[in-house]
Order: structure tokens, then sequence, then C-alpha cells
């Protein structure tokens, strides 16, 4: 075989420290099941389940009173709600996006963060999944919207985005938890025949469905990874695609603009990875992964938030620069005295009253993450920490802004009402929190946060014969000329 | 190292099986066991006066409007005053003792307290007179004919009855299946007391345009305000 | 004029009517019918007098402990030893607390009684139902008391008819008539002949009494709760006031002027003093209003009125702050003197704030074609001016269903969306005259009490969420913020045949009906709230929370209701629990109630079979509904005018509301001509 240089692919090399085992990577990963928490861990484990208490008690108190507890009014309709519902299912993508679309580009430094991103996309998922949930006046008939046998002979209304977000959130949710499963096979019989006690071999066993680790098993769990990767990758860009045609379906100016897909698929990216990676940061301070999570994966990552960012206040832009152009006076009306507020003064002489949203939103948002083209600055960790939150405090105010600075004064003066949170919606929004840490410090500590078999798949030992890797054909071409 | 025996690989094969059956046996109790039809059909509970609908309607050929008086004036179909069964009863088996509650409420003037059978839910409006008017149906070659529903389509063989049961499911769906195909089920508006009526041929043939003539609603707002 | 104005002002007025040529034509003069009657405020004079020595008071009805003026001091007097006071009122009140005895008088929808009109035709007053409490009528304690055999209301008022009627004979006939018309037909008095003095008028009105120094101060009935006695009833305290919008209080209203000399927001509270007496309440200022004037609404700050009426303070529900309710009592500034208008009072900040919650708080157009006006010129000019201003969309249908211009046809019937009688279908609209439309809130609180609409309190109508699903949008228009002229708009469910909201329900609880309504279902509905979001119009209303039990038990799921409550609902109305949506129907119920009853007299429906809620207490005609499709309707007639215009008509909903925009006629000569409300730059 001659040794003709070949191309190297950007991730083809595994971005760990040279020297590293297979047997250092499952140490690392396994050790945090195997033994106690640390004392972190309950640090944030006992407030997180406070907080979900707190959770189920504002559901408890929404369910009994009804919609009214939260500051909904007319003509805010929507508020906190969906506010919550969108942010949260935009955190899902940055999981999806690391476990399906760079694995079809190759991008081998995704099997670092990947497992971690996954399971914080079934989570944020379910924690979502509470909001459209329980916004309903009457939560008791959401079957209504399910397309199942009836006795009043009606179907639900499929022209609705409504029904095409049910479609959309349960298809991802259900993907995303197989593929999460299937991806956790082969560690968790990795943790079963690590097992000391019983229990643990019989639990870790069950999930691992008596994986073998022969050659068919691999293959037939090769080809599935594939197909999942596969069909996750056009959910990427359509859960948050139909999500955003709640709005852009709608007629309400700030609402109905096509720019929305894209831009709330390049939003979601950006807000999942940086939830990510706060997490990801204490994670791999405190259970000691920082040779798997190097700081080139961190350096990678904020890259993928420098440009979905920029996307992002691009879409910003495009938007402003369009409700000029339209002329329509409703739309300029939105964006110039509802979001901006200096841009056009109501006839009191007064600013729109929520422009302190949208400027958190566009320094959050916009200016935070250009610190990113600096290396400097995307290889340091309090940096990047303190950007992270930024951004997903940005994110939260874009949907909020998006939602009610364009509900609270649309077409009709004689409709405007403001808009005023209750300690309710802060709470259950918090509460949520506790749902999703909790439900993560409980993977963190009992599931291999970061996964196994694919960064082994990474090392240079998984490659003994690099030639016979099927990526070289312009070697090919030229090799027989010898 | 394997833990479990080899058996168990089809476990999740039986698991899944197993769930898809049970689904469908839990969807299907559902959607029978808890439909109208099952729930309510049969439903015949006992009045304060063993009254024979069999009898007075079947055997004596009473009208159903001779007491249920406005039901092609009004929504309701009414239940009879005390005053309506004294005006027989009066002279007919007046010593009878099943008809000492009759006789008490007409001396007292409280009313008989009759066990609604046949009751919607307050968000349901029905109107008997809408089916009950006579529409007029025009044939192609010009003749003209008044289509009404009858009695029985809905209420079953009250003449059969020695306690009124519930006959047909009254639940949306069952309500919109003759709406959306109104057709089979109408007769002329003279017959809609009938209960032995059963059409012929020649009506069969015209209910296209029976149908027209009553284009019932299909929509929410007919029977939902 | 009314009978606040002095009499120099009334001279005046009839020496103008007298010069338009009025009189006899749109004026008419009648002999009085009450010969004896007494100047009103002398009455009142010569009863705190009389009573002083009374030992024993029959108060009939009224609430003199409340609304008496300050001078004659009614409490007093109905609390001295000795003294027996009787009160004869269908509800407790302020003076049935201070009298010994309080006697059920039957509500007015309860008694029989007789009534003589301005003009002299006598009236029967007819009883709806039987006394549900077994009270008896004032009527009836007066004639028992009098010693009268038949007392009971019908035989009173059966023999003061036959008294009233000469002609004997026929009387059972004339009777029997009367009681079907409601009044005696051909009882009306011939009207008088009149002319003015000029003599007397000029010098009427030749020495004007200066008015003393000081601030003016205005009393006028509440527009809802009139002189207090509609304190009690919640749809009363939640109509918002016709100008200011604000609800369950009131405030002293003065120009802004006025309010920025004295350095004050709106909301903080001020004290009138007059004379020795002096009340607080919360500053409004009201555009439009006169410098140095405050006009003060009676009937409010009740202490008796009942459980919603009273001034009190609220217990927020959960976490939420307590509220205060039912304004503030004016009435210690009214004196006999000084009974409409009272002049010398000084007005001073006290440094506190109240909150006072309005259903609309921002009144102006902001240069949108909403309620568009323009002078008669300008009609003249471009007779449909107001459909230029909002260019009306019609793309077409989506689907061919949807075509709702057109209505949609089933297979194998007439083409065309004909019946088949052979012709089109019912095709319902509504046309609301902006020209016509005072701002009355008559539809709005009509509208309420037909469909069961729940009043939700003060606190909720502060976060915004009133029930009422006609609202009058009030904005200010013109040039000058010192004469702002005002527009007026009823804005309900446009039934939008391309209706944004019935695309984006997933459970279709909103669709359109063959006939052009937007129909709800109450039933199917699960409160996503979408609808609610897509309706460009914000005509939709949520139920937030059980707004039905919230004001009475707001901790309950599920609240229970005395009968008496339930009988005030309209039975062919659903009634909605929480988490459902509402909205304006086109009174469906009076729609299919129509429909009923035109099948059953097997014809179609004809104009006028179907009168709307709205549309049937409007004093101005200015709301008119009906079949499009019917040759010659008023509504179909209405809705050709040239002054019509689709509101939103740019966003493609194609609402079946049309509305005529509203015209007006300023004088040239006035200092200040109103500007219409030009949408420039919009189109």
């Amino acid at each position: 075989m001659a040794a003709t240089a070949y191309i190297e692919e950007l991730g083809e090399k595994s971005l760990l420290p040279p020297g590293t085992t297979f047997n250092d990577v499952t140490e690392s990963v396994a050790r945090v099941t195997e033994t106690k928490a640390p004392r972190g861990w309950w640090m944030l484990f006992l407030p997180s389940v406070a907080l979900l208490g707190v959770m189920v008690a504002c559901i408890g108190y929404l369910l009994s009173m009804g919609v009214g507890v939260w500051g909904n009014n007319a003509p805010n309709y929507w508020a906190w709600d969906i506010t919550n519902f969108v942010w949260w299912i935009g955190i899902g993508h940055a999981g999806t996006l690391i476990s399906a679309i760079l694995f079809l580009f190759r991008q081998n430094w995704r099997t670092s963060i990947n497992r971690f991103a996954e399971a914080m996309t079934v989570f944020a998922v379910l924690c979502a999944g509470i909001f459209p949930a329980l916004h309903t006046g009457r939560p008791w008939f959401d079957y209504y919207l399910f397309p199942i046998p009836n006795q009043m002979a009606i179907w639900p209304n499929f022209k609705s985005p409504l029904m095409w977000d049910v479609f959309a959130v349960s298809t991802y949710l259900t993907i995303s938890v197989i593929f999460w499963f299937v991806g956790l096979i082969p560690d968790f019989a990795t943790l079963r025949d690590r097992s000391k006690s019983l229990l643990r071999r019989r639990i870790y066993g069950f999930f691992a469905l008596g994986w073998r680790s022969s050659h068919r098993h691999w293959q037939h769990y090769e080809r599935a990874y594939l197909i999942f990767a596969a069909i996750s990758t056009p959910l990427v860009l359509s859960v948050h695609s139909v999500v955003s045609f709640d709005f852009a379906t709608s007629v309400i100016p700030g609402w109905h603009t096509t720019i929305f897909p894209p831009y709330f698929v390049a939003g979601a990216v950006f807000s999942g990875f940086a939830l990510v990676l706060t997490l990801m940061l204490i994670t791999r301070t405190v259970f000691g992964m920082e040779n798997l999570i190097t700081i080139k994966h961190l350096d990678l990552m904020n890259k993928f938030m420098l440009a979905t960012g920029m996307m992002v206040g691009y879409a910003y832009a495009m938007e402003f620069y369009i409700a000029w152009y339209s002329g329509n006076p409703y739309e300029s009306w939105v964006f110039m005295h509802n979001r901006l507020g200096f841009g056009m003064l109501d006839s009191d002489g007064n600013w729109g009253p929520l422009w302190w949203s949208y400027w958190a939103m566009v320094s959050c948002n916009v200016l935070a993450p250009q610190i990113f083209w600096f290396k400097k600055m995307r290889t340091n960790i309090p940096v990047m920490f303190i950007v992270t939150i930024f951004i997903n405090i940005g994110m939260w105010f874009e949907r909020f802004v998006i939602i009610v600075t364009s509900l609270y004064r649309d077409f009709i003066p004689g409709s405007w009402g403001p808009f005023e949170a209750t300690w309710i919606d802060i709470l259950l929004y918090m509460g949520t929190f506790g749902l999703f840490m909790t439900l993560f410090l409980l993977f963190i500590r009992w599931i291999p946060m970061i996964a196994i078999a694919e960064v082994k798949m990474t090392l240079p030992h998984a490659h003994p014969h690099p030639e016979d890797d099927h990526h070289q054909p312009a070697a090919a071409a030229v090799a027989p000329a010898e | 190292m394997q833990i479990f025996p080899r058996q168990l690989n089809y476990l999740p094969l039986v698991l899944a099986v197993a769930a898809f059956t049970a689904g469908g046996a839990i969807t299907f109790v559902f959607w029978f066991y808890f439909s109208p039809k099952n729930l309510q059909v049969g439903y015949a509970p006992e009045q304060p006066v063993p009254y024979s609908h069999r009898l007075h309607a079947g055997e004596l050929g009473i009208d159903c409007r001779y007491c249920h008086a406005n039901v092609e004036q009004s929504a309701y179909s009414m239940v009879p005053p005390t005053q309506t069964c004294m005006g027989c009863h009066a002279v007919v088996h007046p010593e009878s003792a099943r008809l000492a509650p009759v006789r008490e409420s007409w001396a007292t003037g409280d009313p008989i307290e009759w066990v609604r059978i046949h009751q919607l839910p307050d968000h349901s409006y029905f109107n008997h007179s809408a089916h009950l008017y006579g529409a007029k149906a025009v044939y192609e070659d010009g003749s003209e004919v008044r289509v009404a529903v009858g009695c029985t389509s809905c209420h079953g063989r009250i003449d059969q009855m020695e306690v009124v049961a519930i006959a047909e499911p009254i639940a949306m769906g069952w309500c919109l299946e003759c709406h959306r195909n109104p057709g089979p089920n109408l007769r002329p508006v003279e017959e809609i007391t009938n209960m032995a009526w059963e059409p012929d041929e020649e009506w069969v043939s015209h209910q296209e345009d029976h149908a027209r003539a009553v284009n019932p609603p299909e929509h929410c707002n007919g029977c939902h305000r | 004029m009314g009978p606040r104005q002095p009499p120099a002002v009334h001279a005046l007025a009839h020496a103008i009517n007298e010069a338009l040529g009025a009189v006899g034509r749109v004026v008419g003069f009648f002999p009085p019918t009450d010969a004896d009657r007494q100047d009103v405020l002398e009455g009142i004079r010569a009863f705190g007098e009389r009573a002083a020595s009374a030992r024993t008071i029959l108060v009939l009805g009224g609430n003199p402990a409340y609304d008496a003026p300050a001078d004659v001091d009614v409490r007093a007097l109905l609390q001295r030893d000795g003294v027996t006071s009787i009160h004869v009122a269908s509800h407790r009140n302020e003076t049935s607390e201070l009298c010994s005895l309080h006697v059920s008088e039957s509500h007015e929808l309860e008694t029989w009684g007789d009534l003589r009109s301005v003009a002299g035709t006598l009236g029967v007053q007819q009883p709806l139902i039987r006394p549900l409490w077994g009270s008896r009528s004032s009527l009836e304690i007066l004639a028992r008391v009098a010693g009268e055999r038949n007392w009971r209301g019908h035989y009173v008022v059966r023999k003061t008819f036959r008294d009233a009627f000469e002609e004997r004979t026929l009387f059972e006939t004339t009777w029997r008539r009367a009681l079907h018309a409601g009044l005696l037909a051909g009882s009306r008095s011939r009207p008088a002949q009149v002319s003015v003095d000029g003599a007397k008028v000029a010098a009427a009105l030749a020495a004007p009494e200066p008015g003393a120094e000081g601030i003016e101060i205005q009393f006028l009935p509440d527009p809802a709760l009139y002189d207090g006695r509609h304190a009690n009833n919640l749809w009363a305290l939640e109509v918002p006031h016709p100008m200011t919008k604000i609800v369950w209080d009131n405030a002293a209203l003065v120009s802004k002027a006025t309010r920025n000399r004295l350095g004050l927001r709106n909301g903080q509270m001020i004290r009138i003093s007059r004379g020795g007496a002096s009340v607080e309440l919360p500053v409004w200022a009201l555009p439009g209003h006169a410098d140095d004037s405050v006009t003060l609404t009676l009937g409010w700050g009740r202490t008796a009125a009942g459980r919603y009426g009273n001034k009190q303070r609220w217990k927020g529900l959960g976490p939420e702050p307590d509220w205060s309710a039912g304004g503030f009592d004016v009435h210690a500034l009214r004196t006999t003197d000084a009974f409409y208008f009272a002049d010398g009072a000084t007005i001073e900040a006290t440094g506190e704030t109240y909150d006072v919650v309005q259903t609309q708080t921002h009144g102006n157009m902001e240069g949108r074609p909403i309620a568009i006006d323009a002078t008669v010129e300008e009609y003249r000019d471009n007779p449909e001016w107001a459909s230029y201003e909002t260019v009306e969309m019609s793309p077409g249908p989506l689907w061919e269903e949807g075509d709702y211009s057109n209505p949609p046809v089933r297979p194998g019937y007439p083409e065309g969306g004909v019946t088949a009688g052979g012709r089109p279908r019912y095709k319902w609209g509504m046309v609301i005259d902006l020209s016509a439309c005072t701002g009355c809130n008559a539809c709005v609180v009509a509208c309420q009490s037909e469909n069961n609409i729940p009043t939700v309190g003060k606190y909720e109508v502060k976060r915004g969420r009133e029930m009422a699903w006609m609202r009058i949008d009030r904005y200010f228009v013109g040039e000058s913020d010192d004469d702002p002229q005002i527009a007026v708009q009823p804005v309900s469910c446009q039934h939008c045949e391309e209706a944004p909201c019935e695309n984006v329900c997933p459970v279709n609880a909103t669709v359109h009906t063959p006939d052009g309504l937007n129909s709800m279902a109450y039933n199917r509905c699960v409160g996503t709230r979408y609808c609610a979001n897509n309706c460009p119009y914000k005509v939709r209303r949520f139920n937030y929370l059980d707004w039905h039990s919230h004001l009475d038990e707001p901790w309950s799921m599920h609240g229970s209701f005395p009968e008496t409550r339930q009988m005030v609902f309209n039975p062919n109305v659903t009634v909605r629990m929480r988490g459902v949506m509402e909205k304006c129907s086109y009174c469906i119920q009076r729609i299919q109630e129509a429909k009923f009853k035109a099948r059953r007299e097997h014809r179609q429906l004809r104009d006028g079979d179907v009168n709307v809620a709205c549309q049937s207490v409007c004093a101005t005609g200015a709301i008119v509904f009906g079949d499009l499709n019917l040759e010659g309707s008023r509504a179909s007639r209405a809705a050709a005018i040239n002054r019509r215009y689709k509101l939103l008509a740019e966003v493609g909903a194609q609402p079946r509301t049309t509305y005529l925009g509203k015209l007006r006629n300023p004088n040239p000569a006035f200092a200040t001509a109103p500007a219409p409300s030009a949408a420039e730059g919009s189109h």
C-alpha cells in the first residue's frame, strides 16, 4: 500500500490528548456512576428537587384555579407560557444537531459531548411539553387535539399550526429518546460488565438489552445509529420551523413574517449550545472530564454559537429592514415603537413600554457572543460561562419579545393592554428548571454522561489500519500509477 | 457476560406485542363501553306512576301529540300536566290504586315528578319542532310533499315499551349521521306518529329530494349556542 | 335642555326653537299632567322642615339617607328619638339601615302601576312575574293603608283607569286593548299653542349672576349607577364610563390644564371643599372638559348598597393584592341651592393615590384608519372617502368551501349558494353607523344580559380581562389638545369570511357556518387561545378564571349559586366555564329561534325577524343587523351606503360587519374647528 498522503478531514483526528487509552475513557466516565456522588452533586440535587416541588405546587394551583393565575390577559393571550415552551424546545435542538447532523458530517469531536447534549434534549423536551399541555384553559380535554376515534364524529383541525406542533414535538420526543437510548446500549453494557453488585448488574443489564459486543451487534448498532441520525437531521430543521409556524402563519404584525423558520432554528441551536456549555463547564470540572471534553471541544462549540448568534442578529436586522421597506404602518409600529421603543413615539410621547426587553435581547444575543471572535476568549472558561448564561437569558427574551411585544400593541389601539407577569409565571418557570436539573443530575449520577463507545471509536487505537478506511478515493485513484 | 437467560431475548418482542394489543384493547374498551351507545341505550328508569306507553300509545292508539302537545311548536316535547291524565282518568279506572299518585297530584296541585329519560347536556340545544314541521320537498315532476322525522327514528318503538327506555344513543356522532345523510330517516309529515310506518320503494327513490328539503345544519351552531 | 340648567338657559333654548321654526313640528308643548306638582327642591326643603317635627316618616322607595342634599339631614331626621320610620323599598339600603321598619317592596317588573307621559298618554305598567319574595308594591301598600277594599295592584290600576275613562260602556274592551298595547290609545293631550315672550327672554339673559370665585362643580347622575340605585348591579359597576372608560369607581373629572396646574397625575387624590364640607376622590383629566370646573358623578361611595356595590376593600386571590372599589360619595357638597351646579369650590391635592381602573387605556388612533370620520365638505367631495382609507382586500378564498361571499353548496344541491326554495342563502351581516352611535353603552349591557356574560371585578379589569363581547372604543381626535373631538366605535366580533381565528384553532371549536357566522362551540374549546391572538380586532374574550363564582367564592372550583342568580341567565345561551373562549355570536340563539319559527310557519325569514340584542336596545338605531342577501332588507341597504368601510380591511379578513363613517359638521364660525382624524401616510 503506497503511503500517499491523504486529505485530512476536519474532525478525523481525535481532539483528545495523545496517549489517551480505551481504559482512560472507560474509567473516567464509568467512575462517576460507580462512586458516591460528590458533595457538589447533592448541593445541586436537593435544591433541584425542591424546585421540582415548587413546580408541582404551581401546576396544582394552575389546574385548580385556571389560567388566570398567570399574567395572561387580553390582548396578551400568550405570554410566559408559550415563551417558556419555545425556549425549552429550542434548547433541545443542540443535542439533536450534535448527535445527528455532526454525525453525518463525520465531526468526530462530537463524541465527547453528544451524550450529554442528547440527554439535555430529552429533558428539555419534557419540560417544554408541560407548557402546551397545561397552558390550555381546560387541560383535561387536551385529548381533543389527537385524531382518535370519538363519539362526536369530528376531526381536529389539521390546518392549525398547533396541531402541527403536536405531531412535531411528539415525533421529536420519541425519536430523541429512542436515538439516545440506542446510543446508550454499548455503554450500559460496559457498566453492566463492570458492576460489582447483582442489582446493578441486573438493572444495567436490562437496559443493555443483552449486548455482547459481537460483530453482528456492532453492525446493527452502526446501521441503527445511521438511520436515526438520518431521521433526526430533518427534525433539527423541521421541529423548530413548525414551532415558528405558530407565529408565522398568524396575521399579527411582528408574527407574520417568513423569516421565522430559519431564524427560529438558528436561535434554537444557539440557545441549545449555550445551555449545553453552561452545564458542561461545571460538570467537566466537578467530575474531572477535562481530558475528554477538551478546550478544543469548547472552542468549536463557541464557534457554533458565534455563527448562529450572527444568524440571529442578521434576522433581527432583516426584520427591521423589511418592516421599514414594506411601508406597512402596523409592521413599522411593532418594530419602531413596541420593540425599539424610541423609533416611533405614541401620542403621549412615550416609548413603547416593553422596549427594555428588546434591548435586553439584542445585547445578550448579538453583542455578547461577539466576544468569541477572539481565540483567547473562546478558550477562556469563566468568560464562556458568563456569555452562555447571557445568551440563554437573551434567547428567553427573544421569545418574550416576539410574543408579547407583538400582541400588546397591535392593530386597534382601543384593544391595547399591558402585560404584567405574576408570581406563578415566574415560579412555574423556575420550577421547570427544577424538573430539568433533577432529571439531569440523576442522569449524570447513574448514566454515562459521555458516549464511551463512541469516544473510543475516535481514538487512533480504534483504527489500526487507517489505510483501509474508506475515505481515500484520491489515493486509490492515484495508486495504480505506481 | 450474560446475567439473564437466553429466553429473555424475546422480552422486547413480547412487550411490544403486548403493548400494542393492550393499547388496542383499551382503546376499544373506551370506545365501546364508554360510548353513549352502551351507556345510554337501554336506560329505563322507574317512574313514579307505572304509565305504560304500550297500553296507551300501542293498544289504545292514542297519538303521541295528545299528551306531548308542544312537540310541533317548541323545542321541548313537554310531559303532560296532570290535567291531561285526569281528562280520561277522572272516569276511566277512577279508583285504580296505580293511579293514586295522579289523583293526588290533581288534588294538591303538585306536579308528578316524572324521571327525565332523554336528556341532552346543557350545551346542546335540540329543537323538536325543527324536526317535525314538515319541510316541503319538490320532486322533479313538480309535485310536493312535506317531510319530517318520525318519532320512532329517535325514540324507538315507544308503542311497544312498557317502561320507556332509550332506544338510540342520543349522541353527537349519532345525530350527525342523520344530519349528514337525512334521506333514510325522513317520512311524510302525516306519518310522524305512525310507529309502524315503513317507506316503500317509491319513497326511497326520492330520498335525495327529501334531504334537500330539510337541509339540516352540519355546522356547530346548528345545535350549540 | 333637561332639568339641570337654570331658567335663563331654558328661556334661550325656547327662543332658539322658535327661531328655527321647530315649535309645533319637532317640539311640542303640552299642558302639565300633574297640576299641583311641586318644584323638586322646594319639596325637599319642605320635607326637611316638616319632618323635623314629625313622629312617623314613611319613605316610599328611594334612598334619601344617602342621596338627599347635604342641607337636609335626612339621616338625623330618621334617627331621632321617638320617631317611627318606615322604609318601603325593594332593596335594603342606607335608608333602611336607619329606619325602624323595612317593608319589602315589589320590584318594578313585579308590580301593577300606571303612568302618564309628558304628552299626556296614559300607560299601564304590568308585571312580568309574580313577586318572587312575597312583597307588595308601594301602590298596594298605600291602597291598603288608605282603606281601599280592593287594594291589590291590578284592581287599583283598573279602577284608576275606569275613573279616567269616562265612557263606562266599552270599558272592558278598552281596558283589554290598553293592556295589550301598554297604553290607552287616544289619551294624548292636545299640544298647547305657545309663543315665546321675547322681552322676558331678553330680561332673563340680561343680568346673569356672576358665579363665585373658585372652581365650579357639576353634579351628574352616573351613566351607569344613575343616582346610586344600581350600585349593587355588577353590570352597572363594570360597564365603563362612556368617556373615561373607568370602571368600579368614580373620579373627579377635570380638564388637563386644571390637573396640570395642580401638578397632579391621573389617579391622585384631591380634596374638593365648598362651604365647610369636603370630599376626597381621585382626579382624572378628561380631554375637552372645561377649565376650572370639576364634574362629580352621584351614586358612588355607598355603604349599604349590598355585597358588590359597597365601598369596600376586596380580598385578592392567592398571592394577588387586595383592591378597593366602590367609588366616592360626593353628596356632602350638594345642597338644595346647589343641586346641579355649585360654585366657589376649592381643590387641593391630598398626596395620596388611588388605583383607578379603565377598560381602555389608550385613547388615540395613532394615525390609523380605525374610527373613520370626515367633515361634511370632505364627504361631499368624496362620498366614499371611508373605503378609500381602508383598502379592501379581496384575494379570493384559499379553499373552495371557504368562499363565504358566495356561500358553499353541497353536492346535489342547487348551484350558487341557492336554497331549495330558489332563494339565496342567508348572509348575516351587521352595519354600525358611527354617525349615529353616541357611545352610550346600552349595547354593551344588552349583550351582557342576553349572553350570560360574567363580570370580573375591578382587579381583573385592571389586568385586562373584562369579558364584554361588545366594547366601545373611544378615541380623542383632532389637532387641538384643548378641544378634542370624540370618536366612538362599537367593536364586536366581525364574523370575518376569511377569519384568522378559524384556521388556527387546533380542535375546530370555531368554524364558519354556511350563513356566514363565525361560530364558537364552547364545549369543544380547549382554551389554547391562539384564535384570540390571531384576531386582528381582539374581540375574543377568554374565561381565565371561573368568573361566575370569582367574586363570591374565589377559591371554589365550581361555584354554587342561589336560584335567583341562575334565573338571571338566558336559558338559550350556554353558560361558559373557565378555560373557554367566547365572543359575539351575532345572537345565534335569536337567529335559531327565528329560523325555527319561520320553518314552523313554512316561510323564509323576513327582514326584521331577527333582532340581535345590541340592535334592539340601540336608541339611535346605529346598529342594523340582517340578511345581506335579502333584497331590500335594512341591513343590505345600510351596507350599501357610500360612507361604508370595513374595519382593518387591508388585513384581508373580509369582515361581515360594515361601519359607516362618521360625519362631522363643524361650524366654521367657532374658534377651533376640529380637524378630522386624517389617517395620513396609511393606506
